[in-house]
């Protein structure tokens, strides 16, 4: 599986989060985990991840996917649109995302997945919530869009 | 030239090692003098080197890290660490760096607090323990 393979298999395995299960669960790998770190959870297969997915108290956050970062950049228009940094080599991606949840609070997500034989073998997702830039460092910094 | 994992690690360790102190010189050993550092849960970016040593040099807690995993291939590697500030406990961050070479060019770090496993979901995972470092 070449690194052009395994990218293709990450777009489209970021376009179907979270709930296009049928697509998601052909490209998990039978040996598929997913970790939440900042709960110490550790998701085993795809039936688990779906059973989650899918009772989701309140729904699932509508992802938009913000960059895929990797050593090889390049722009792509994602399914709602927004436009989309995908990037990587090897078997190693990493995702950055936003999430908007239905409470109306906003997060940055940063999903980590590691590939094999051309399916996700491990993710690990981490939830970030904004914040606002701090002032004591103001004199140094410029302000994106991106928050 | 790409970075293979053991000249990575090595550079990363000696970076945190030193990322908590006073003196930032070190720790900015890793750096381009044109690199970029963002936050992007606050959209804060700074450009090169200097400024975000500035920042650092000045900030006000006393850091405490632990790497837990170092993870990538080619020129783009990512940090899962643990970061305390003044004796806290752990949070979380993760540092996405991206070299040019043999330094980096770019990092995105995000920060956050750990949270209690939801209820709801127990029956479909299990616990580990992501306080401990793994590799």
């Amino acid at each position: 599986m070449t690194s052009r393979d395994n990218r293709a298999v990450v777009e489209k395995y970021l376009r179907a989060l979270p709930a296009d299960f049928e697509v998601l669960s052909d490209l998990q790998h039978d040996d598929f985990a997913e970790e939440f770190p900042q709960s110490g959870e550790l998701i085993r297969g795809s039936e688990n991840f779906r059973a989650i997915h899918e009772r989701y108290p309140g729904g699932t956050p509508d992802d938009e996917l913000q960059r895929v970062t990797g050593s090889e950049d390049r722009w792509v228009v994602a399914p709602t649109f927004t436009l989309v940094r995908i990037s990587g080599v090897g078997d190693s991606f990493t995702a950055e995302s936003k999430a908007f949840y239905p409470d109306g609070s906003e997060y940055r997500v940063v999903t980590i997945l590691e590939l094999k034989e051309g399916r996700v073998l491990r993710a690990r997702t981490y939830f970030a919530p904004v914040f606002e830039a701090p002032g004591w460092r103001a004199e140094w910094v410029e302000l994106t869009n991106d928050a | 030239m790409s970075m293979d994992e053991i000249s990575v690690r090595s550079l990363l360790e000696r970076h945190w090692e030193f990322a908590g102190s006073k003196d930032q010189s070190i720790a900015h050993e890793i750096y381009h003098d044109d690199a970029v550092l963002e936050f992007p849960q606050s959209g804060e970016r700074f450009i090169g080197k200097e400024r975000f040593q500035a920042f650092r040099e000045k900030y006000p807690a006393n850091l405490n890290f632990k790497i837990r995993r170092i993870t990538g291939s080619g020129d783009l590697w990512v940090a899962e660490n643990l970061i305390s500030y003044d004796g806290g406990p752990w949070m979380f961050t993760v540092n996405v760096l991206r070299f040019r070479g043999s330094k980096v060019a770019a990092e995105y770090i995000y920060i956050m607090e750990g949270f209690e496993r939801p209820q709801w979901r127990v029956e479909f995972g299990e616990a580990f323990d992501s306080l401990a470092p793994l590799d």
